[in-house]
């Protein structure tokens, strides 16, 4: 077992997640159990209507305490603030952060450590736009808008990562708590906004394909009004950073 | 330097020879001979670079993998997943 001296606390924010929740934290003790590296998987609910709780709190029984950490918070507050306070409650030396609606695989999990092992990378990226990347799901329609927001953004930010919108990625607890200091938007932005700051800080970023599976249970969210605000991001951020 | 004053410092570095050029502050043999296609430098630019994007944009999205395999992967995993928690003593809620 590649036991490495390091810990890897794994941030799951949920909300309204109680079908995809059993199943994602499933798959991770599966894969992480497998590569033998210490973690732990840290819940943070948004006070789901739904029992996303109640539903952790049966996973907790099940895989113990220290391996399910519960951190819920009683109203939906944001991403960005679900991660500090995550990363408050973290004992891990890394920080993951995976979507838990299934559409980032855990099995990806293992590949970011040892490349962030290989490189001392301080945030490893997945991308679904290079290599073996790819995704489930998506008709022409959502491609082409996926493809043309990502390379205006890669024309207009110039960042170190092919994937900005995607949320699955590894990062240096220190290295987190920096990026997500210097981050002002909110929302599905968010994640690009924390690659941009880390150029910023010139903190070192390496990426692995992912395939991403879109939403199985439950519906994914792309209107108008996600549009623009990232347009809207993208400009703030181009005359900004 | 943000994107944005990197922008409008090559800009800058493209306008001022440019309108000097147009707009007759210097003039050469050469470039009054071709000053219709100086002119038009600009806008010629501008239609490469959208073509360059349009051909970018097209061919990646031609070329996005679908990952079939994936989601048949998953969806195995997910029943796994269930026999397994239910065996565990894990009640599903649905």
């Amino acid at each position: 077992m590649p036991t490495n001296g390091h810990k890897y606390s794994i941030l799951l924010p949920t909300y309204n997640e109680k079908d995809n929740l059993p199943i994602i934290i499933w798959l991770i003790v599966k894969y992480m159990k497998a590569s033998g590296y210490e973690y732990e998987v840290i819940v943070i609910d948004d006070g789901s209507p739904d029992g996303t709780l109640d539903v952790a709190k049966d996973l907790q029984k099940i895989y113990g305490e220290d391996k399910i950490v519960l951190r819920p918070r009683s109203a939906k507050l944001g991403l960005g603030t679900a991660y500090i306070h995550g990363i408050k409650h973290a004992t891990g030396d890394f920080i993951i952060i995976i979507d838990a609606d299934l559409s980032h695989h855990p099995k990806f999990i293992p590949e970011f450590i040892k490349l962030q092992e290989a490189g001392d990378y301080d945030i490893v990226s997945g991308t679904r736009y290079a290599g073996d990347g790819g995704v489930f799901g998506w008709d022409f329609k959502r491609k082409l808008i996926s493809r043309g927001a990502n390379f205006l953004s890669q024309v207009l930010l110039r960042p170190n990562a092919s994937d900005l919108t995607g949320s699955f990625r590894l990062y240096k607890k220190p290295v987190l708590e920096q990026c997500i200091a210097s981050c002002v938007s909110k929302g599905y932005v968010f994640q690009m906004e924390m690659l941009v700051r880390a150029r910023q800080h010139q903190f070192s970023i390496a990426e692995v394909p992912i395939t991403f599976v879109d939403r199985i249970y439950g519906t994914s969210k792309l209107g108008g009004t996600e549009i623009i605000q990232f347009a809207k991001n993208l400009l703030y951020l181009f005359a900004t950073t | 330097m943000t994107n944005l004053q990197r922008w409008l410092f090559f800009a800058t570095l493209f306008a001022v020879p440019y309108f000097a050029l147009v707009l007759g502050s210097v003039q050469t043999k050469l470039t009054s001979k071709y000053l219709l296609h100086i002119q038009l430098l600009p806008l010629l630019l501008i239609v490469l670079f959208g073509i360059y994007s349009v051909v970018t944009v097209l061919y990646r999205t031609f070329t996005f993998n679908d990952c079939p395999e994936a989601a048949k992967e998953l969806q195995a995993e997910i029943l796994e997943a269930r026999k397994d928690l239910i065996a565990k003593g894990f009640k599903f809620r649905d």
